[in-house]
């Protein structure tokens, strides 16, 4: 498993040549995969992953007024990935690409798209536009305990083995030991990317690192902040100007079939992916496997 | 019984010891156990259902797939209270498959607590949460191992502890008890203890429980007596003293009373008193030999040992009750001293047991003539006194009378018979005094009194009180004499029968008193006899006649012998050999010119003594003559044995010789066995010129006599000496010539005159007398 941050255009074009194949073989499946016309199509995952699903089945809902989707709260990556092999989901949207045991259990997933992974604080304390890489990994390594306008800096965690904790680390060594460091001194830890949206928005001074998607989701609700000088969007992250960016990958179970091969088809379209764009997620999936 | 007990306290002491050491090594050990088990068990329920409760707030935000919810519930079940406690925390589906987990390494043993996790009433899951007991279980052994040793040492400790102080004071005990049943049973007195058993109407039984040896050896317990009544035992010889030893119980106080064994004919004194606890003990003191001592120091103090007369303090006693009977009755009360004249001879010749058995045959001849109401007693000595009441009509002289009568006579002693006269003075009571010292001390006055007039009886009078008087001053002015150096010698010459010159001359001391003037010997001798004065009077008379004879040696005298008289007293008491030797060394002179004149009587006294004494004396090469030969016992048994140079005879014989032929044959007889023996002999009295030719015609070898000289003052001895010296030979015909008229004229005229009427010609012809001679 290789979750290295892609630098710049041509990297991300590479890519998308072999994504590209990948997503055919999924289509393959999900066309052999066997689906009841009337049984709803159920999606969970990340946090980010639901809030992204959530959009594109809302649009894909107003085309397709039959369809019926089940769409509870984030499980989380693994959450999701485990509950698709039990067949309690349909759909499993992973920020992280399967084990091999998992990939053993009959699952399938491919990268749909990247989201920048970005800073964010309560809309009332910090009053944080931009933030510099020393000043994070200061307040990950407790060396900054209040901001500079009075109130305490509330670091929210993820747990060390969540995506988001791991991408946090590969900032650099520092951030590294900052992890391990704040994890040691009982800081506030949000369970999915979900929750700790949810923290940061009601609690002042907080601050975390989480994918667009979240703050995208809720204009206003949060502080965006520069991350050295560089603006979290889609097309800095494209043309690599923006270096931290946190995948998302879609796994399925069997061959998709009926609504659910119709409804994949939809993400990977032009339209799914104007809506994932709008979503806050550059979408990586090769536009030949439409 | 204390074998019992001290097990019973060995098996107490055990099982607390053990209580106590369980609890030291069990107590902290346990204690730590149970209250970490349940703190940890407290933590793991509150935790689990803290945890519980999250989870059911997963499970019902999510009921449908809450399971798939891993990270959260993981993230749930990491959380720690402290994170280096390490736990297993599972959370179980309904099927019992883990739904998740959060494992640290747990050590057994270990402790797990479950909760149900319900949605709606219906339980959906179970968590569990597993922590390990290691840590726990560690300390615990740590305290128990710590708690062990704690224990054990306790255990020790608490057992051996109290034991050995039981057993040190058991030891004490025991060493108090060995040391006291050492002197229990070493006591001399009787010990006996009994257990006091209360009876009916306050009387209490006394039963012996145990006796010392000394109770079986000196007061007849038996050995079988412990256990049996104090009424029963020793005969019964407590029964009637059972009442006074209990009553020890009612008073608290000590009983001591005196009882006699009837059957041992002992004396003893019981003292009961209380022994502690039910417990009486009397303590018997055989006092037999006390109360003889008491009766024989009784006797001692009222009773003469010898006689077993009454003695001086019981006389007086009785004879103050006898006043006192007087009185009442009218009567008169004669007291009788007695005094036995020629006793003092018999003790000094025959010895002591002789006078003893004197003694008491006397006091048994006494007993048998007095009568019964009398009071006999003997005050020591040949003292003997009797108390008589009679009436006024009779006389004491009578009652004197029959005393002598039975007292004087011939006595049977040592196989020879002697004679005991016996001098009496009578005091009256009311007429001699009215006080028993006063009447005894008149009686002992008439008495000496009655003594110095030969013997008989003599009634007291008040001049006899002066004459004693008398007497004590002339003891005391002779003690003041003799300090002052009153005495001084008169010398006789003793002339050569066959050169008719001086060949020696007789000291006669006198003595030159203040108030009385010259005072012959006989007038103080005798007293300095019975003081004892004469001893260093008589050392005097030794030293002044070697100083004049050095004197005279120095002066170119021509030296004659100097001849003393030594008192019999200060023969036999005094150290003669001693005086006579150091008294020649000092003045340096021949011994052979000092010559000691001794009686008959003294030197009878103790032939071995006299022998012993003699031999000494001649070892000095001093001359020895024997005085008054002739008057004494003439013994020619001593004339053999002693060492004698010279015989005096007494002049008695002298003064009759020429006229009767019997003392013609005694001066001849004794002449003839000098001359036998090889003794030189003197005579004494010589006064008349017949006499003088008589004893020359018997060759006699020395002549002392007024015919010759009579006592001369050293100055006209020192003329004649003079003069005979001038002459080459001695007169032809000396006796018809004598060389008193010379002398007489060289003589000054208070010394001539003197020398008929005073008493000293007498003393001067007497020579024993001067100095102790009798």
């Amino acid at each position: 498993m290789n979750y290295r941050y892609r630098k710049g255009a041509q990297n991300m074009h590479l890519h998308r040549i072999g994504a590209a194949a990948l997503f055919l073989v999924l289509s393959l499946f999900v066309i052999t995969t066997p689906s009841h016309a009337d049984a709803p199509i159920r999606v969970n995952g990340t946090g980010s992953g639901v809030v992204l699903m959530k959009a594109l089945v809302e649009a894909y809902a107003k085309e397709n007024p039959q369809a019926v989707f089940d769409l509870q709260k984030s499980l989380g990556s693994s959450g999701a990935i485990k509950a698709l092999g039990k067949g309690a989901l349909d759909i499993a949207v992973s920020a992280r690409p399967l084990t091999a045991k998992e990939s053993g259990e009959g699952l399938a997933g491919l990268e749909y798209g990247r989201t920048p992974f970005v800073v964010i604080t309560n809309r009332k304390y910090p009053h944080l536009a931009e933030i510099r890489h020393e000043l994070l990994e200061s307040i990950f390594n407790g060396r900054m305990a209040a901001w500079p306008n009075g109130p305490t800096v509330r670091l929210i965690l993820r747990p060390l083995d969540d995506v988001d904790t791991k991408l946090t680390r590969a900032m650099s060594p520092e951030m590294d030991q900052g992890v391990t460091a704040s994890h040691e001194h009982y800081p506030i830890v949000a369970i999915t990317d979900a929750d700790a949206f949810e923290m940061v928005k009601k609690t002042p001074g907080a601050i975390t690192l989480i994918g667009l998607v979240m703050p995208l989701s809720e204009p206003r609700a949060v502080r965006l902040a520069k991350l050295d000088g560089v603006e979290p969007t889609l097309k800095n992250l494209a043309s690599g100007k923006y270096r931290y960016y946190k995948e998302i990958f879609i796994v399925t179970k069997g061959q998709p079939a009926g609504a659910l091969a119709d409804f994949l088809k939809f993400i990977a379209s032009s339209k799914g992916r104007a809506v994932a764009a709008r979503s806050g997620v550059l979408v990586t999936l090769p536009a030949k496997a439409k | 019984m204390i074998d019992d007990e001290r097990r019973t306290i060995r098996r107490n002491t055990t099982l607390v010891a053990i209580l106590v050491a369980s609890i030291v090594a069990l107590g902290p050990a346990a204690t730590h156990f149970v209250m970490s088990y349940s703190h940890i068990r407290g933590m793991l329920e509150a935790e689990a259902e803290i945890n519980a409760r999250l989870v059911r707030g997963l499970v019902l935000a999510n009921p449908g797939l809450w399971q798939f919810e891993e990270v959260r519930l993981k993230e749930l079940l990491q959380k720690r209270p402290r994170q280096k406690t390490h736990e297993i925390r599972r959370l179980y589906d309904l099927k019992k498959k883990v739904v998740a987990e959060s494992a640290d390494p747990v050590l057994p043993p270990t402790i797990s607590y479950s909760c149900d996790i319900q949605d709606g009433g219906r339980t959906v899951a179970t968590i569990e949460i597993v922590r390990s007991l290691a840590p726990t279980a560690t300390t615990t052994a740590l305290l128990l191992t710590l708690g062990l040793v704690v224990g054990i040492f306790s255990f020790f400790k608490l057992r051996m502890a109290p034991l050995r102080t039981i057993e040190a004071v058991q030891r004490v005990l025991r060493e108090s008890e060995e040391k006291y049943r050492s002197v229990y049973e070493s006591l001399k007195e009787g010990l006996a203890l009994y257990r006091v058993i209360p009876g009916e109407e306050g009387e209490v039984e006394l039963i012996l429980t145990d006796i010392n040896p000394v109770c079986e050896t000196v007061f007849g317990f038996g050995s079988r007596d412990p256990g049996r009544s104090i009424d029963e035992i020793c005969d019964g010889i407590f029964a009637p003293y059972h009442g006074k030893i209990a009553s020890v119980l009612r008073n608290n106080k000590d009983v001591s009373f005196e009882m006699q064994h009837p059957g041992r004919d002992r004396f003893f004194t019981v003292t009961v008193f209380r022994a502690g606890g039910d417990r009486l003990a009397t303590l018997l003191e055989d006092v037999t030999a006390e109360k003889r001592s008491a009766e024989q120091l009784e006797r001692l103090a009222y009773y003469d040992s010898l006689t077993g007369l009454l003695n001086r303090r019981m006389l007086l006693d009785r004879l103050e009750q006898t006043i006192g009977v007087a009185q009442r009755e009218q009567v008169n009360v004669a007291v009788l001293f007695i005094d036995l004249d020629g006793f003092k001879v018999i003790n000094d010749t025959l010895g002591h047991e002789a006078g003893d058995q004197i003694l008491i045959e006397v006091s048994e001849r006494l007993q048998r003539s007095v009568r019964k109401r009398d009071t006999l007693a003997r005050l020591g000595g040949d003292e003997f006194v009797v108390v008589s009441t009679y009436d006024k009509e009779q006389n004491a002289g009578y009652i004197a009378k029959n005393l002598l009568k039975c007292i004087s006579g011939v006595y049977g002693v040592r196989g020879r018979e002697v004679y005991l006269g016996a001098s009496i003075g009578i005091s009256v009571f009311p007429d001699d005094g009215d006080s028993s010292e006063v009447l005894l001390k008149n009686a002992d006055i008439a008495m000496y009194s009655a003594k110095n007039h030969g013997g008989d009886f003599c009634f007291y009078r008040a001049e006899l009180n002066q004459r004693l008087h008398q007497r004590m001053q002339l003891d005391f002015d002779l003690r003041r004499a003799l300090e002052k150096d009153e005495f001084f010698f008169e010398y006789q010459p003793i002339i050569d029968a066959r050169t008719g010159r001086i060949s020696a001359v007789e000291a006669l001391i006198r003595w030159n008193s203040p108030e009385k003037g010259r005072v012959m010997p006989d007038v103080f001798i005798g007293l300095a006899e019975e003081t004892g004065l004469i001893l260093p009077l008589g050392e005097w008379v030794v030293r002044k006649a070697c100083a004049k004879l050095r004197e005279w040696q120095e002066a170119g005298l021509p030296l004659v012998r100097m001849c003393i008289n030594i008192s019999g007293r200060q023969f036999m008491q005094g150290d003669i050999y001693n005086v006579v030797s150091s008294a020649l060394k000092e003045n340096g002179i021949d011994p052979r010119y000092l010559e000691l004149e001794l009686t008959e009587t003294c030197l009878i006294q103790n032939v071995e003594e006299t022998t012993k004494k003699l031999g000494m004396l001649k070892e000095l090469n001093v001359s020895i003559s024997v005085d008054d030969f002739g008057t004494g016992y003439s013994s020619l048994q001593y004339l053999k044995n002693f060492p004698i140079d010279r015989l005096k005879i007494d002049r008695g014989f002298i003064k009759n010789a020429p006229h009767f032929a019997n003392h013609r044959a005694i001066v001849d007889a004794i002449i003839g066995i000098a001359k036998a023996m090889d003794l030189k002999v003197i005579a004494e009295g010589v006064e008349t010129v017949e006499q003088a030719e008589f004893l020359k015609a018997r060759n006699c070898d020395g002549l002392q006599g007024y015919y010759f000289y009579r006592p001369l003052a050293e100055e006209p001895l020192v003329v004649v000496l003079c003069s005979q010296g001038d002459e080459e030979a001695p007169p032809s015909h000396f006796l018809a010539t004598r060389v008193l008229g010379p002398i007489e004229n060289t003589l000054p005229a208070p010394f001539s005159a003197t020398r008929s009427a005073d008493p000293a010609d007498k003393q001067a012809s007497d020579p024993p007398s001067v100095v102790g001679g009798e």
